[in-house]
């Protein structure tokens, strides 16, 4: 990862944050199914990443994300909607910390998804025993969100390689010489 | 001091390639006019937009700017650079960007507007325009601010033979109030006096010379016996032009057809016009994909044009080739139209190979210059070997080495009973096609008959 930070991805970052808000709201999808926000989100903050490739991208994308959602009152939760999409980002970017290098691209992305989703769940999860819930339903529910998240998490991080590769062959990123495989 | 000092560059697009400038010296004064020539793709495009400093890579080496140098910019693909939507607001960019008093505006855009010689409406929307007026307009563009550097990729081939012969009257005033040009230009020749260095870029370096490599010209059709095969084979028409009228919907007549106009299997012709003439318009109506044009009176392999209906019989190159490429690298882009039409795959590496391309196989198509794309657009559409070939100016950006492969493979088409029709903005000699159509004075005709004559007295 580089260490410095410029314009280009100040400008890329905010341009992630805004597209998933806006598409978050545009869409307003009532699929019904659990889950289905950690693939736009999954696939933004990986993307954020693999553009941006700079410790703290993801966290400074979630937070802005969830800045601009709460401003524009999109999606459930009122100013917990920070929380919705900063936790991800700040598990996302610790995770990074330790595997970034360490597996392909792929792989890298899939645990990432995964670990963001773990947080997602998370909040869920706290937020569900803060209400009253008991621990047993509040576990099965956590592991039932996981595992609906996950699924979408998944689906987006095997995208994301493919997106940049594309952006690559572009010249669209900077990061020039990197192989995204 | 120089306006402009370059030494020992050292500049690449990839760690794992060769750099494409190499050690490369260079110093521009006041009022003198330097003509970059080169092979196709050698980095001549870059070494204009490393000078212009809007390159974002690093390089090496040392560039020494004067405090006052103010540098302006027209790049070979002018729709590159457009910002704005009318003629008015894209001349005034760069007055608003440097703080011009809007009154003192309108005067100096229809200045720079008459300066190169675009007699048209500042409301006028880019849109409409052609490549070649684009070209101008953009010179426009940067003359307006009045840069004591101007830098020129390619102007030769973007403009007809009038829009070169006023651009060289521009030029001329220009160097005479000092201000210095760099231009890329494979024709310097166009320009005659007004080139005071003439350098050829070779293997990263300028070297003093224009770029003149050897290349036999073995393209010369054989008329003759290209009618005795065209009559053996009766002549299968592919295209029929009947009489009409080409105009935009309520817009003025582009211009008259008021013959029939045929062109058969086995036959190269050539659609000869100005820039904003109607040349790439007609070409994309035959191709059934022009928009706000009505229904016209063409057949094109028996059927009235529409988008989709060919399949691989019908190919057309477009003017601007980053339009038509999409994929990662260049095989896969030729790969492409062979998979969907289930065609066999090695013909995109056996064409690679006939013009001698292997090297860019794996290259991004979006990263090459403006004359590999043209001719790896080109060479994927000739994998089809389709039955009609539109090919909008497909010399554009080439060098003469590359022109020539062009020509190889368009004979070997034309072998094959491809009908061709390309367009150009430069007479065509009929001893390199069968027939020349031309667009002039409001009329598209064809002048082969009158020209034969002409060859023949």
């Amino acid at each position: 990862m580089k260490s410095h930070f410029e314009l280009e991805d100040a400008l890329f970052i905010g341009f992630c944050a805004t597209l998933l808000v806006v598409l978050k709201s545009m869409l307003r999808l009532k699929l019904g199914l659990s889950g289905h926000s950690m693939f736009l989100m999954t696939f933004f903050y990986l993307l954020c990443y693999g553009a941006v490739g700079r410790v703290g991208c993801i966290t400074a994308c979630g937070l802005l994300a969830g800045i601009v959602a709460m401003m524009l009152s999109v999606g459930k939760g009122g100013p917990l909607i920070l929380l919705k999409f900063g936790l991800p980002a700040v598990a996302m970017d610790l995770t990074l910390l330790m595997i970034a290098g360490v597996f392909k691209l792929r792989w890298q992305c899939v645990i990432v998804a995964l670990i963001g989703c773990l947080a997602w769940a998370s909040k869920g999860w706290v937020e569900n025993m803060l209400a009253g819930m008991t621990h047993q339903i509040a576990l099965t529910k956590f592991a039932l969100n996981f595992l609906q998240g996950g699924v979408f998490a998944i689906g987006a991080a095997l995208i994301v390689p493919t997106v940049l590769r594309r952006l690559q062959s572009h010249d669209l990123l900077q990061d020039h010489h990197k192989q995204y495989k | 001091m120089n306006l402009i000092e370059l030494k020992g560059i050292h500049f690449g697009y990839d760690t794992h390639q060769v750099a494409i400038l190499d050690d490369l010296h260079l110093s521009v004064n006041h009022g003198e006019c330097h003509c970059i020539s080169g092979a196709t793709g050698c980095g001549k495009s870059s070494l204009l937009h490393l000078i212009a400093g809007e390159l974002s890579r690093p390089f090496e080496g040392e560039m020494i700017r004067h405090p006052a140098l103010m540098v302006g910019l027209v790049m070979q693909d002018p729709n590159v650079q457009v910002l704005r939507q009318s003629v008015g607001a894209e001349i005034a960019f760069a007055l608003e960007n440097l703080g011009t008093p809007s009154v003192k505006m309108l005067e100096k855009v229809q200045q720079a507007l008459r300066r190169v010689g675009l007699y048209i409406s500042i409301d006028t929307p880019v849109d409409v325009l052609s490549l070649g007026q684009k070209y101008r307009l953009m010179l426009a563009a940067q003359l307006v601010f009045e840069p004591n550097l101007l830098l020129l990729d390619e102007p030769w081939t973007q403009l007809d033979n009038h829009g070169v012969q006023e651009l060289y009257f521009v030029l001329k005033s220009l160097l005479s109030d000092g201000v210095a040009i760099v231009m890329v230009e494979h024709h310097p020749q166009a320009f005659g006096t007004l080139i005071s260095h003439l350098w050829q870029l070779e293997q990263g370096k300028l070297v003093a010379g224009l770029y003149l490599p050897s290349v036999p010209r073995e393209h010369k059709l054989n008329v003759t016996a290209a009618k005795a095969t065209t009559s053996e084979s009766c002549a299968e028409e592919r295209v029929r032009i009947s009489p009409h009228r080409f105009q935009f919907t309520g817009r003025e007549t582009l211009f008259r057809c008021a013959n029939t106009l045929s062109l058969a299997a086995g036959e190269i012709v050539a659609l000869v016009g100005d820039n904003g003439s109607g040349k790439s318009s007609l070409l994309k109506a035959l191709a059934g994909i022009q928009a706000d044009i009505g229904q016209l009176p063409f057949s094109v392999l028996g059927k009235r044009p529409k988008l989709g209906i060919y399949g691989p019989n019908l190919s057309l190159l477009l003017q601007r080739p980053n339009r038509q490429l999409f994929e990662q690298t260049v095989l896969t882009e030729m790969q492409f139209s062979l998979r969907r039409f289930k065609l066999p795959l090695t013909r995109a590496e056996q064409m690679l190979a006939q013009l001698s391309l292997m090297g860019l196989a794996a290259a991004s198509p979006h990263k090459l210059s403006y004359g590999q794309q043209h001719i790896i657009a080109l060479a994927s559409l000739a994998c089809l070997t389709p039955k009609v070939l539109l090919l909008d100016d497909p010399f554009a950006g080439l060098d003469s080495v590359h022109c020539e492969k062009v020509w190889q493979l368009l004979l070997q088409l034309r072998q094959q009973g491809c009908a061709i029709l390309l367009s150009s903005h430069r007479e065509m000699s009929l001893d390199d096609v069968d027939r020349v159509w031309h667009i002039e004075s409001g009329f598209l005709l064809d002048r082969s008959e009158s020209m034969e004559q002409s060859y023949a007295g």
